[in-house]
């Protein structure tokens, strides 16, 4: 009987302490991948002037002297892995002295504690793809090479027809550390309404709501105890918080970086707009990560706010669910202010401390994925914006086949991306505890902002 | 009639312990039924999670699951060698060192014990920068060593080995050494088969540990050849959402050989569990 207690008591051990103990980790096979949607050039430089769609000039390349093989990290698994790594094929074509090893290396958290490791290790990749924030991170470590230089390079780097074809949106500067570009970008997200229109016709209305008044005209006319306004994912949503705070003439981060700027009145009205559609019975918190799309694609919501990278995902859940919503369609987040503010996000590239042979290698390469014809492959392989104006004409087969991709290429140019410093990330942690806690109605939305603007300029101080 | 009675108290004991024993099967299937018809079933079936049964039976996830992933088959053949490897591995060091902790006299013993101890304590994260060194200085990067070795020694099955040896009754020791047993004849011949529950559960969880491991292997590895199954997994997880039906094909392919190793082993591992009972 001894025994059996002990292989009892052992066995409840072994449940309790398995998270410490020093073994494999085990991942849970659902789970929930991590999105941390950040990007783009800091707060000060709304980069709302439109890049001019010019030609770019050819850089005449500057092949290394003998062979280079650059080690490419990445977040990208399946098919989006298979695209790169023919885009590898396609480049060590046009640069035969260049290889290319493309590696997929788990998600972006994944990523980060594999490229995290590797610096210590003192063994890091030639290049990687990363947030912004966790980019930050390794410039701390002073493990990654600052960008300008290189882009201004006669022979390599980027031409001036190329920058103004370039979206600001995709050039990261990092205000923390002298606001030089310390990544790039070739691919962005953004942040969408979702609408059904099969409700909003049958209420009268003729197209989405543009101000944010409309959007409570529509759901004062639509909403059914069934059928609710808004679906907020249960624990927040800091992106669809910044587009919302964006589309009122505001911003996240203040424009040195050093403190948090959603606690002005445009974030308070974000905020108690928020409250407005919980308490009015207009929204819901999702019991589920994605429950959103599901009950859109079953015409159970009106609205839903999200990525432009899940459209994929919304056409075959509704194409699945047979066919319930016959009309469906994306448009910017209502506003208030004259000028269209979209946020865009995604994970950027950074070229690490190596060799000066291997970093030159590694910056061709993200130049060559951020090129207009490669850019453009990758695209279609991905639904992702790409990082050139000129690329649209790369892409007229692929709009043509996908219109409501072709309609949110066209807000591109209001771009502005989510804030680069490391502490953004728990920041948007406390963004949305403050929005769930509104929601629920444990705070008031004064109060929640102003708790979430305590922890955020703590963070913020956080050397 | 006093026979009658007895015999309808017994059936109703036994209709009421049996009624237990089905909601308790019912609970341990539950999971898997679940988990197998949801793979069955199209994507907003499947994400929505409102019916049981699928409304269509989609067989063509299991394909579409398998085909998805390039490597599938090496990833299988990864996971099973290094499951099983790091079981061999385990629990010849454990048995070894378990032996020496419980029936062995050396100086600073006990202390050793406890300081094996505190290093269950330590977690994962803590370590995974120094072994990755390790690993890199030894060249060891994209090979199995690096997925077995570091993982072939365990305090936790050192300690559940010394906890059954120190229970074994010291007269067996004492004769067997009057017989002229040595400490190696008499861990092999008498400790292993009376220990036979601990080394089925320590086996069990270092298996268990070995086949869901994700994040040691993608530090150690970059050839998707020298991967595992989990990584095969995690493709199905993407930014914008999940393809939880193709996810759940995948995870069930993936434990088909586990159930597979249960059914061929099931004998020996009840068995086990049963010694325990009767000898307790």
């Amino acid at each position: 009987m001894n025994k059996y207690l002990v292989l009892a008591l052992v066995l409840m051990l072994a449940v309790t302490v398995a998270a410490c103990a020093p073994a494999p980790t085990p991942v849970p096979p659902t789970a929930v991948p991590v999105v941390q949607p950040t990007a783009a050039p800091p707060p000060t430089t709304a980069p709302t002037v439109a890049p001019t769609a010019v030609p770019p000039t050819t850089a005449p390349t500057a092949a290394p002297a003998k062979p280079v093989e650059v080690q490419f990290w990445t977040g990208q698994s399946g098919p989006q892995d298979a695209a790169l790594k023919k885009l590898a094929d396609s480049f060590k074509q046009k640069n035969p002295n260049i290889t290319v090893v493309v590696t997929y290396q788990g998600n972006y958290t994944d990523l980060y504690k594999k490229v995290s490791a590797a610096i210590a290790a003192g063994s890091p990749p030639d290049i990687t793809i990363g947030y912004q924030n966790d980019i930050s991170n390794y410039i701390k470590s002073d493990a990654v090479i600052p960008l300008d230089d290189l882009m201004k390079d006669p022979k390599i780097g980027f031409s001036d027809a190329d920058m103004k074809d370039i979206f600001p949106a995709f050039i990261d500067k990092y205000p923390q550390y002298g606001n030089k570009v310390y990544s790039l970008a070739f691919m962005r997200s953004m942040e969408v309404m979702y609408y059904n229109n099969d409700l909003l016709k049958a209420a009268g209305f003729t197209k989405p709501p543009e101000t944010w008044d409309d959007f409570l005209k529509a759901c004062a006319a639509i909403v059914k105890p069934d059928i609710p306004c808004y679906e907020m994912p249960g624990s927040g949503a800091a992106s669809t918080f910044a587009d919302w705070v964006f589309s009122r003439g505001g911003d996240v981060v203040s424009a040195d970086g050093k403190t948090v700027a959603f606690d002005k009145q445009p974030g308070l009205d974000t905020m108690n707009f928020l409250n407005d559609l919980f308490v009015k019975k207009y929204a819901i918190l999702q019991a589920k990560a994605y429950q959103d799309q599901t009950d859109f694609s079953l015409g159970k919501v009106v609205f839903t706010f999200g990525s432009t990278a899940g459209l994929p995902y919304y056409a075959s859940a509704i194409k699945d669910a047979g066919g319930k919503v016959k009309d469906w369609g994306i448009a910017p987040a209502p506003h208030s202010i004259k000028d269209l503010v979209v946020d865009l996000y995604g994970p950027s590239v950074a070229v690490l401390k190596t060799n000066p042979e291997k970093q030159q290698a590694a910056f061709l390469w993200l130049k060559f994925l951020m090129d207009k014809d490669p850019n453009a492959e990758w695209v279609k392989a991905t639904s992702y914006f790409p990082a050139r104006a000129s690329t649209k004409d790369a892409l007229a087969d692929f709009i043509k086949a996908n219109p409501l991709y072709g309609n949110a290429y066209g807000w591109l140019q209001y771009g502005r991306g989510e804030p680069t410093m490391a502490a953004w990330n728990p920041i948007r942690n406390f963004i949305g505890a403050a929005m769930v806690a509104v929601a629920n109605g444990k705070m008031t939305p004064a109060d929640a902002i102003k708790d979430a603007a305590k922890k955020s300029n703590d963070a913020l101080a956080t050397p | 009639m006093t026979i009658n009675r007895d015999r309808l108290k017994s059936g109703l004991v036994q209709t009421i312990i049996y009624a237990i024993l089905f909601v308790g099967a019912l609970w341990a299937v539950f999971p898997f039924a679940w988990m197998v018809l949801t793979s069955l079933k199209g994507y907003a079936e499947a994400s929505a999670a409102e019916n049981f049964l699928p409304t269509r039976w989609l067989f063509s996830n299991y394909a579409d699951a398998w085909n998805q992933v390039e490597y599938f088959p090496r990833y299988f053949a990864n996971t099973i060698f290094m499951a099983c490897a790091t079981v061999a591995g385990v629990l010849t060091t454990s048995t070894l060192a378990a032996y020496a902790f419980a029936r062995m006299r050396f100086p600073g013993r006990d202390t050793l014990f406890i300081v094996l101890l505190a290093t269950m304590m330590v977690p994962f994260e803590v370590t995974l920068v120094p072994n990755f060194i390790v690993i890199r200085n030894l060249q060891w990067s994209d090979h199995y060593e690096a997925l077995i070795i570091p993982w072939i020694a365990s305090a936790f099955s050192i300690f559940l080995l010394r906890q059954f040896f120190r229970a074994i009754p010291q007269e067996l020791h004492d004769a067997a050494v009057m017989d002229g047993c040595t400490h190696l004849r008499f861990l092999a011949s008498i400790v292993l088969p009376l220990s036979r529950p601990a080394l089925i559960t320590s086996g069990l969880f270092t298996f268990l540990a070995s086949w869901n491991s994700l994040m040691w292997p993608l530090l150690v590895t970059n050839r998707p050849e020298m991967r595992p199954i989990q990584v095969a997994m995690a493709t199905f997880i993407g930014d914008a959402g999940t393809q939880i039906q193709l996810l759940l094909a995948a995870v069930t392919i993936s434990v088909i050989p586990v159930i597979i190793v249960y059914l061929i082993l099931q004998r020996w591992f009840i068995e086990g569990i049963a010694t325990v009972g009767i000898r307790g």
